[in-house]
C-alpha cells in the first residue's frame, strides 16, 4: 500500500506529478492569456485620468466601472477644453441634487445587478483625456477631481479601485440596408461653397437619396432652396440659412459640397438608418475619391421621407422640400451645434405626474429652480419661473414650459427658437451653446506650427541650443473672422514680454530656468458680430500648445 | 604621450622587480654623509592623501551656462612609489610615480541650493627630483625639488539628475597631461637593517591648470643597494 502510494507521489511516471504539472500549465496559460487580452482592453489610468491606448479605443465609446454612486465624467480635447460632460447617477436615489446643467444618464436596472454603470459617449466627440469627478462625497464644492482627493487624504476614494474596461459589446448591425452597392456611382462632385482647405473647415456634404440620374437638377434646386429660403406656412422669407446667427458669423468656416449619386442604396423605412459609426466609415470610403478628407456632416436629401429632418452626430436626413429653418434645426442638433435638444411641445404629457426622463442640459431642463437651470446666467431675478408664455416675456429668457417634444414638465429658455419650430432665429441660450460648440470643437485657426525643440527625453542644454524658435502659421480665412485679434505667446502660462502680435518668437535658453517648460500661442479675440452671444465665463484664447521641453542646468566639466 | 607613459611605467616596474630580486635588499645604509661616489639605491612605497584646493568662485555663476561654478576643495587617496639613487655625497636623484584615485564630490548651484554628486577624475604624477639628504636634530631628513608630468584620466559624457530633478550634462573629458613642478621635504626613521619608516610633504604645482596640490604621504623605504658599506 505504502509502495503504491509512493509510486503516486514519486517517480517519473507518477500521476499526481503529472496532474500537478498539467494544472500549473493550465493556470499559467490562463493567466497569460488573460493578461494579454486585458492589456488590450484596459485603459491606462493614472492620477485620476485615463488615456487612450492607441486608435483601437477611439471607436469604442462604452465604459463600465464598478461604483454605485454619482459621477461626472468629463472629456477634454487636445486643447484641454471640455468637449463633453455626462453624469452617471445612482439609480437607488430618488431625488437628484442637480446643481450643474449637464446631461444626466440614468443608469438602467440591468446595470445595477452587476453594480456597473455604462456611459454612452457620442461617436463624434474627439477627446484625449477623461476625468472622473465623484459627486457623492462632496458637499461644499460641487466637484473635486479624484487626483486631488487622492493626494490630500487617505480616507477618500482611490482611483485605482476603479477598473476601467471597455464594454465588450459587439457592434450592432448598422441599420442601413444597402441594396446593390455596385449600382451606386458618384457621377459628379461640386464644392459649391468653397472656403479653402478641407482639413480646417467644416465640410458639409449633400447626398441625394432616391434620386435617379435625370433628377439631379431637382436635387440641386432642393439644396439651393434649403440654403437660401427660410419658409413657413407658404411664405418665403428673404433671409437665408446663412443669415441665422451663429451660422452667419461662422459661415467662412464651412465648405458645402454636393455629390451627384444615382440610386444611392438606402432603405429609409427604418428611423435609425445610417446613424452608426460603421455607416460613416463606409461613406467616408465611398466618397474619398472626390473628398479626400472625411466630411464632417453628411446631409442626406431624401426625395420621399416621412419626417422633415433627423440628426445624428455626423448625419442629417432631410426631406427634399425642407426649408432653411429645418436645416438650421437639424444642424443645431448634430455635432456642429453640440447636439441641442428639440424644443417642440407636440406630445401631451400633462397628465403624467413627473417627467419620464430627467434632463437638465443645454437648452432643456426639468427644473424650475433657478440654480438648477443650465442657462441660469441668462435669467434675471425678476423673471418668474416657470415663465408665462405671454407678450410681456416675448424676448425674455426664462423657463417656458414645453420642450423636448413634450407639452409639460420640460422647459425651454425662450418663447421662440428655431428648435421650437419657429422661423429662423435661435434663442439666446441655443445661440450661446451653438457658438461655444463652434469655437471649441470646430475652430482650427492654426495651419502649422514649427519649433526647433527636440521632442522626447532629450534635455536642452543652453550651451548647445542658445535659442529656441517657435513659429506658427495662421489660417487667414479664420483670422479674418476675428474682430481685432491679437496673438499672445505664453511661457508656462505667463505672457512672454514683447511677443504680442508676432508669429515667430525665439527664446534665449540661458534665461530660462532649468526644468520643464511649455510654450503656448493663443489667438485672443472675439469673432466678428458675436458680441453678447456668450454670457457665461468663456476663455476666448484659442491655443496651440507646443511640445513640452526640458531645459537642463547646463554642462559641467569634471576636468579640463 | 600615452605610449611614453606606459613605457615609463614598464621601466619603473622592471627596475623595482630587478632590484628586489637581484640586489641586497636588506643591506644596511651606513655613513650616508661621509661616503663619496658610492651608490645607494632606495625604494619606497607610500600612501597618503592629496589635498586639492577649491576651483572657481560663486561670482562666476551663469544660469544655464555655469550653474555649478565651484568645485570645492577636497582630498583624494594617493599611492606612490619611488626609486632614489645616491649620485654624489648627500645628493640623490629620485624618480617618483604616484596615482591619485577618484572620489565622489558634491557641487552646489548657488542660485537655488540644488546639488549633485559626481566622480572626480583620477590622475597620475611622475617626476624626477633632486634630493639633498641631511641629518637635522638627529633625524634623517631630505629636501628635494623636481619636475615631471601630470596625467589626468578622461571620462565619458554622462547625463546626471540633480537633487531637484534637473539634468546636468557631465562633459566628456579627454585624458590630458601637463608639466608639474614639485618641492618636497621628508623624514626617514630607521626601523631595522635597511628598512625605514618614511614620510613626506610635497607641493605640486600644475603649470597649465595653475593649481597647487598638497600631498601628505607615509610608508616604508628599503635600502636595495649600498656600496658605501
Amino acid at each position: 500500500m505504502k509502495k503504491n502510494f509512493f509510486l503516486l507521489v514519486k517517480g517519473e511516471k507518477c500521476i499526481i506529478k503529472k496532474l500537478l504539472l498539467f494544472l500549473l500549465l493550465t493556470i499559467s496559460f490562463t493567466f497569460t492569456m488573460n493578461s494579454f487580452t486585458l492589456k488590450k482592453l484596459f485603459f491606462k489610468y493614472s492620477k485620476g485620468e485615463i488615456k487612450y491606448m492607441g486608435e483601437k479605443c477611439i471607436n469604442q465609446k462604452f465604459y463600465k466601472f464598478p461604483k454605485v454612486g454619482d459621477w461626472e465624467i468629463v472629456f477634454y480635447n487636445h486643447r484641454q477644453n471640455i468637449v463633453f460632460k455626462t453624469r452617471v447617477f445612482n439609480p437607488l436615489r430618488k431625488s437628484y441634487d442637480l446643481d450643474t446643467p449637464y446631461t444626466p444618464f440614468k443608469a438602467k436596472e440591468e446595470f445595477l445587478k452587476e453594480s456597473l454603470f455604462s456611459v454612452n459617449i457620442p461617436s463624434s466627440i474627439k477627446f484625449e483625456k477623461v476625468s472622473f469627478y465623484d459627486l457623492n462625497n462632496v458637499k461644499t464644492l460641487p466637484f473635486i477631481p479624484l487626483e486631488r482627493k487622492m493626494n490630500e487624504s487617505k480616507n477618500t476614494f482611490e482611483i485605482k479601485k476603479i477598473i476601467f474596461t471597455l464594454r465588450n459589446v459587439k457592434r450592432k448591425k448598422v441599420s442601413l440596408k444597402l441594396k446593390n452597392i455596385n449600382s451606386a456611382k458618384i457621377i459628379s462632385h461640386k464644392k459649391f461653397i468653397d472656403n479653402g482647405n478641407e482639413i480646417r473647415r467644416v465640410d458639409v456634404v449633400f447626398i441625394p437619396v432616391q434620386y435617379s440620374k435625370e433628377e439631379f437638377e431637382s436635387f440641386h434646386k432642393s439644396i439651393n432652396f434649403m440654403l437660401y429660403n427660410v419658409c413657413w406656412g407658404g411664405w418665403t422669407d428673404r433671409r437665408t440659412f446663412f443669415d441665422a446667427s451663429p451660422i452667419k458669423e461662422f459661415k467662412r468656416m464651412f465648405n458645402f459640397h454636393y455629390l451627384d449619386i444615382a440610386n444611392f442604396p438606402m432603405d429609409w423605412q427604418q428611423e435609425t438608418a445610417c446613424m452608426g459609426d460603421a455607416c460613416k466609415e463606409w461613406l467616408d470610403n465611398f466618397v474619398k475619391k472626390f473628398i479626400p478628407i472625411a466630411p464632417d456632416i453628411y446631409v442626406f436629401v431624401v426625395k420621399d421621407y416621412p419626417w422633415s429632418s433627423m440628426s445624428s452626430y455626423w448625419s442629417i436626413i432631410i426631406r427634399k422640400d425642407s426649408c432653411g429653418n429645418v436645416l438650421l434645426r437639424a444642424f443645431s442638433r448634430s455635432s456642429i451645434g453640440g447636439g441641442l435638444y428639440n424644443e417642440f411641445d407636440t406630445t401631451d404629457n400633462c397628465k403624467d405626474k413627473e417627467p419620464k426622463e430627467i434632463i437638465s442640459a443645454k437648452n432643456v431642463t426639468v427644473f424650475i429652480d433657478k440654480d438648477l437651470i443650465p442657462w441660469k446666467h441668462w435669467i434675471y431675478d425678476s423673471t418668474p419661473l416657470p415663465t408665462p408664455n405671454n407678450l410681456f416675456y416675448k424676448n425674455v429668457v426664462g423657463a417656458f414650459e414645453g420642450a423636448y417634444d413634450y407639452k409639460c414638465h420640460y422647459y425651454r429658455p425662450q418663447e421662440k427658437c428655431v428648435l421650437h419650430g419657429d422661423l429662423w432665429d435661435f434663442c439666446k441660450v441655443c445661440r450661446e451653446y451653438f457658438t461655444i460648440t463652434l469655437l471649441d470643437n470646430w475652430l482650427t485657426p492654426y495651419t502649422s506650427a514649427t519649433s526647433n525643440v527636440t521632442t522626447g527625453e532629450e534635455v536642452i542644454q543652453p550651451e548647445d541650443t542658445p535659442f529656441l524658435k517657435f513659429s506658427i502659421s495662421i489660417d487667414e480665412v479664420i483670422l479674418s473672422m476675428f474682430d481685432t485679434p491679437n496673438i499672445v505667446w505664453l511661457l508656462d502660462d505667463k505672457p512672454i514680454e514683447g511677443s504680442d502680435g508676432k508669429r515667430e518668437i525665439s527664446l534665449n535658453t540661458s534665461f530660462l530656468k532649468a526644468g520643464k517648460h511649455t510654450v503656448k500661442v493663443a489667438i485672443v479675440g472675439e469673432i466678428k458680430g458675436t458680441t453678447g452671444f456668450i454670457r457665461k465665463f468663456y476663455d476666448n484664447h484659442y491655443y496651440y500648445t507646443f511640445p513640452e521641453f526640458e531645459i537642463g542646468k547646463g554642462k559641467f566639466n569634471r576636468g579640463r | 604621450m600615452k605610449t611614453n607613459f606606459k613605457l615609463l611605467i614598464i621601466i619603473f616596474i622592471c627596475i623595482f622587480t630587478l632590484s628586489s630580486f637581484n640586489l641586497n635588499l636588506f643591506s644596511q645604509e651606513n655613513n650616508i654623509e661621509t661616503s663619496e661616489f658610492k651608490p645607494v639605491l632606495l625604494l619606497s612605497y607610500q600612501m597618503g592623501i592629496t589635498a586639492i584646493p577649491q576651483v572657481g568662485d560663486e561670482t562666476e555663476y551663469l544660469q544655464g551656462i555655469n550653474s555649478f561654478p565651484v568645485i570645492p576643495s577636497h582630498t583624494v587617496k594617493t599611492v606612490s612609489s619611488e626609486v632614489s639613487l645616491r649620485i654624489y655625497k648627500n645628493f640623490h636623484i629620485a624618480f617618483t610615480l604616484d596615482y591619485s584615485m577618484n572620489t565622489k564630490l558634491r557641487v552646489t548651484d548657488p542660485s537655488d541650493g540644488d546639488s549633485f554628486v559626481f566622480e572626480t577624475l583620477s590622475f597620475y604624477n611622475y617626476y624626477l627630483n633632486f634630493r639633498y639628504r641631511i641629518k637635522l636634530f638627529g633625524l634623517k631628513t631630505y629636501f628635494s625639488i623636481g619636475a615631471g608630468k601630470n596625467y589626468t584620466n578622461g571620462a565619458k559624457e554622462e547625463n546626471i539628475r540633480t537633487e531637484k530633478g534637473y539634468t546636468v550634462l557631465l562633459n566628456k573629458s579627454e585624458p590630458y597631461s601637463q608639466w608639474l613642478l614639485i618641492a618636497n621635504m621628508g623624514i626617514d626613521l630607521n626601523l631595522s637593517g635597511g628598512l625605514c619608516l618614511t614620510g613626506k610633504i610635497s607641493i605640486l604645482n600644475l603649470t597649465e591648470d595653475k593649481v597647487k596640490y598638497l600631498q601628505f604621504l607615509a610608508g616604508l623605504k628599503f635600502t636595495v643597494l649600498n656600496r658605501g658599506k
